[in-house]
């Protein structure tokens, strides 16, 4: 219940549907219908570019992933909170971010936006929490009505100096060998951005104890 | 020497109304060694005669020719057989070890019991009449198979005298078995020959009993809930470095015995997390079955994607164990990993993910490089997502396990999603099955470290630690019959919750099960014939006296928990719109019954030794709210001469649970329809010297309302079957 009134309070008003039923169902079921949710902020951007192309598995179409960006953002911890039910898509424009890790606390993401046909650029991407589903489930067509409906719904691009200010708190362009290597780059950002993380970074920097030990 | 095992449905008073021999006796009319021996000695004589004339003119086990009454020519016939049975006398080989029961039959016949219990012994006076008031030697002895029985029949230790009364109740009686000593080792259950010696001679000899001539009849179990004797090693993070796997998912937490050197190739135990947990959070699982001779892996699941990620990663991760290379452990799991017997075991989305994954394999549309869809031995989803639907995740026939916290505030069972209704997945399972629903568990307690989200009535919930424990005990006993077989883990899957609690486990918390073994004879299971009036068997079914009778599909069909006359399917969180399970719901106030006809061809229910069927109360209904407790209800068998026994099945140890008290979606309290396994041991009809002719079974009845169990109720009713043990 705690999480229920987090979520409602945090929405704006206007995107929150009256609930069915007499006593409040739990998140998960009452996501179904919320409408788009605006992120809260771009805290970073880095360009990237990789030679060896990754599947990104987070649309159905599966595109190859050479290029994107990076990106840092901070939302409402209610709704970037993982669930194993019906939950929000966190979105760049047309496209499901690839979710790298998420603060739950703090609701921070390092989430993967990458660069495929249909993007368009990063000025213009509305970034959003889009109606429930699973990613991997989402055509192309989907995704972009998730979109179109962001639109609709009054969520705009990031203004220029927050994007500018994104974009340098991101660092420069970066290329990476394969994904492997550009791991190391996600790793990095965790470590700048969402410091109280580190668990993550360190899988992702491949600093792991795989020595045998007995269990006490 | 010769043995006689006298099947337990050969009662002593049982009239084969259809079975009767021309000429002859009827088939499995005797008490003892031969038809005709009444009082179980071994031989016909003047003891046989006095009791054959005491019934002279009615039914009962003197009636040898099975023609409804004991007369001349059952007289004939004991005469013929005058003398020692044929073929030489020996022990009689019957069930006797039990747990006793507040009503008929007074007992409840089963072989597991946990270490330090007491083992009951239940003799059916009415079968053996020579032991009315007797005091008898008992002797609990090291499991000995026939031919080492036959060698030496010798009853080591002391004998247990016991004073049996001269009813069916009296002749149940405790054995001090507390410190029967339990397994050792590895192994999981320790097995004993239970036997009454009738003579007192202390030697196995004609006429005794025996609880174990085939196999034990008693399995002392260890604390499945307790740590293995195994010291064990974990390897906290191996980075498989495959290239197949989902980028960023690649690392495995493993946990296998450390003295794994020397043992030959272990189980594997693949644990798939949920969506924004971790595969470090299962330390508590891993460690323990590690500790039972376990090689067990918990990998990196991609479930942010989905349930179609998430399998490929148990797919693939399954293989990358298998091939063991020298990175893992220094090459200390390279031969040691058997690749025959797989138990995939995951949580929430990765719960559904193991569904997916078995579904995919048998489906061809993937295949695994080192393993198959036979070395999957058991498949369990801890509180499944069900995202997919029918098409995809479908355990189809593999033996499948749900586990499931009644507080989950994740996947809640919600009446207003079909993905938070995990039981959607059981339902689809056609092959052995089997749940555990642990009142007042909530999602995360199955794991260390995810976030608060019980969602029961304050006062209620048990706790991580609690839940981890019946966790385990779960899983342990649960593996140890997929995988090995091991008998006495069997009753694990289906005897009540109150009857195998893990040690440990506080007394409050609850749990309910529900068993569907893969071998059964179906009198109904609502699904291939869809007229309430015709059983999928093809018998007339009749209901008297009950309110809104309805067969169907169990899906609520609105989006709240609140009773509603246009929703008689409230609570049911079990199919989708379109599935096929289904099940017949009804309510009463007043004495009310339905009644399965059983067609020609299934009237013999001495086949198979259980008769089982599943039992929910109707969540929130006015009846089931008025009840506020257990639902009892009888349980009747009709044989085709009219004849009727009856029993409740709270006698037998059933439990139907009054719906877990938590609110929400809706007015009132009571969560998801809780289905319970019954099941009901066919001879005990004719404990006591009933007169039933269990090999026709004309109907079998179940009757509710005073004088049957709770005086009112509203319940569903679903799989009626004759089982195998």
């Amino acid at each position: 219940m705690n999480s229920l009134i987090a979520i409602v309070a945090a929405l704006p008003l206007a995107t929150v549907a009256v609930p069915p039923a007499a006593s409040a169902p739990p998140p998960a079921a009452r996501a179904a219908a919320v409408r788009p949710a605006p992120i809260r902020g771009l805290v970073a951007v880095r360009p990237f570019r990789v030679a060896e192309p990754w599947t990104h598995e987070y649309r159905a179409d599966r595109p190859a992933v050479r290029e994107g960006w990076i990106v840092v953002l901070d939302a409402d911890p209610a709704l970037v909170r993982p669930r194993q039910t019906e939950q929000m898509v966190l979105m760049g424009g047309g496209l499901p971010l690839e979710i790298v890790h998420v603060a739950v606390d703090a609701g921070r993401v390092v989430a993967i936006l990458p660069r495929v046909p249909d993007s368009v650029a990063i000025e213009s991407v509305v970034f959003h929490l889009a109606s429930p589903a699973l990613p991997e489930s989402l055509s192309v067509e989907a995704a972009e009505a998730r979109r179109a409906a962001a639109v609709a719904a009054g969520l705009l691009p990031r203004d220029g100096a927050e994007l500018a200010r994104a974009l340098a708190a991101g660092g420069g362009a970066v290329a990476a060998a394969d994904r492997e290597a550009f791991d190391r780059e996600l790793a990095a950002a965790i470590r700048r951005h969402l410091p109280g993380e580190s668990a993550r970074a360190d899988e992702l920097e491949g600093r792991i104890d795989s020595t045998p030990r007995p269990v006490d | 020497m010769s043995w006689t095992s006298l099947r337990p449905w050969s009662a002593a008073r049982f009239a084969f109304a259809s079975g009767a021999i021309a000429g002859g006796m009827a088939a499995g009319a005797w008490a003892g060694g031969c038809p005709g021996d009444l009082d179980g000695d071994a031989g016909i004589g003047s003891s046989d005669l006095a009791t054959l004339l005491a019934q002279w003119g009615l039914p009962g086990a003197a009636d040898l020719d099975g023609d409804g009454t004991t007369g001349p020519n059952d007289l004939a016939l004991l005469l013929s057989a005058w003398g020692p049975c044929p073929g030489g006398a020996g022990p009689i080989a019957e069930e006797l070890a039990a747990v006793p029961r507040a009503a008929f039959p007074f007992a409840s016949r089963v072989e597991t019991f946990l270490t330090g219990a007491t083992v009951h012994v239940a003799i059916d006076i009415a079968r053996h009449p020579n032991l009315a008031g007797r005091t008898v030697d008992a002797y609990v002895v090291e499991d000995r198979d026939r031919s080492a029985w036959a060698a030496d029949p010798s009853l080591p230790g002391a004998a247990q005298p016991i004073i049996l009364g001269s009813d069916l109740a009296g002749g149940v009686r405790p054995l001090a078995t507390a410190s029967l000593p339990g397994p050792t080792g590895l192994a999981f259950s320790r097995g004993y020959d239970l036997v009454i010696d009738v003579d007192g001679t202390g030697t196995l000899t004609a006429g005794d009993l025996i609880d174990g001539l085939d196999g034990p009849g008693v399995l002392v179990v260890a604390n499945a809930s307790a740590a293995g004797p195994l010291a064990v090693n974990t390897v906290a993070a191996w980075d498989t470095n495959d290239a197949a796997i989902s980028a960023s998912f690649q690392l495995q937490r493993v946990w296998y015995p450390s003295d794994i050197a020397s043992m030959g190739p272990l189980p594997l135990v693949v644990i798939s997390h949920g969506n924004g947990h971790s595969y470090t959070w299962y330390d508590y699982l891993g460690t323990h079955l590690a500790s039972w001779g376990y090689v067990v892996m918990a990998h990196q699941n991609n479930t942010v994607p989905g349930i179609e990620t998430a399998s490929t990663t148990t797919l693939e991760h399954t293989d990358a164990i298998l091939a063991a290379p020298a990175t893992l452990a220094g090459g200390a799991l390279a031969g040691k990993i058997d690749a025959t017997r797989i138990v995939w075991i995951g949580h929430s989305r990765g719960g559904e993910g193991v569904a997916r994954a078995y579904d995919r394999i048998f489906d061809g549309t993937y295949v695994p490089t080192l393993y198959g869809l036979a070395a999957i031995r058991l498949v369990s989803s801890i509180a499944p997502t069900d995202f997919l639907g029918s098409a995809s995740a479908n355990p189809h026939g593999a033996n499948y396990h749900l586990l499931y916290g009644s507080a989950d505030g994740d996947v809640c069972g919600c009446p207003d999603s079909d993905v938070a209704d995990s039981f959607n997945l059981l339902e689809r399972a056609t092959g052995e099955r089997s749940s555990t629903y642990v009142h007042g568990a909530d999602h995360n307690d199955f794991n260390c470290c995810g976030f608060e989200d019980f969602a029961g009535p304050s006062g209620t919930a048990i706790g991580r630690a609690a839940a981890q424990v019946v966790a385990k005990a779960t899983y342990l006993a649960l593996i140890r019959h997929a995988l090995d077989g091991d008998p006495g883990a069997r009753e694990f899957r289906w005897r009540p919750f109150e009857d195998l609690r893990p040690p440990g486990v506080a007394a409050n918390v609850q749990a309910t099960l529900e068993w569907k073994p893969g071998i059964a004879t179906v009198v109904d299971d609502f699904q291939a014939q869809t007229s309430i009036a015709t059983s999928s068997s093809g018998g007339a079914v009749t209901i008297a006296g009950a309110s809104g009778g309805l067969e169907g599909l169990m899906n609520d069909n609105n989006t709240t928990f609140t009773w509603a006359t246009s929703d008689p399917w409230n609570g049911m969180t079990r199919a989708r719109a379109g599935e096929t399970t289904r099940g017949l719901v009804f309510d009463w106030t007043s004495p009310s019954s339905v009644e399965f006809q059983v067609v020609a061809a299934l009237r013999d229910f001495t086949a198979r030794p259980f008769l089982s069927l599943r039992a929910a109360q109707g969540s929130r209904h006015p009846r089931t709210v008025a009840l506020a407790g257990p639902l009892d209800f009888t349980v009747t068998l009709v044989d085709g001469a009219g004849r009727t026994s009856s029993l409740a099945i709270s006698a037998a140890g059933g439990v139907v649970r009054r719906p877990y008290q938590r609110t929400g979606y809706g007015t009132g309290a009571g969560w998801q329809n809780e289905f319970a396994t019954v099941r009901i041991r066919i001879a005990d009809f004719a404990a006591g010297g009933r007169e039933i002719d269990l090999a026709d079974v004309a109907a079998v009845r179940l009757e509710f309302g005073t004088g049957a169990g709770a005086a009112e109720g509203r319940i569903a009713i679903d799989d009626l079957r004759i089982e195998e043990r």
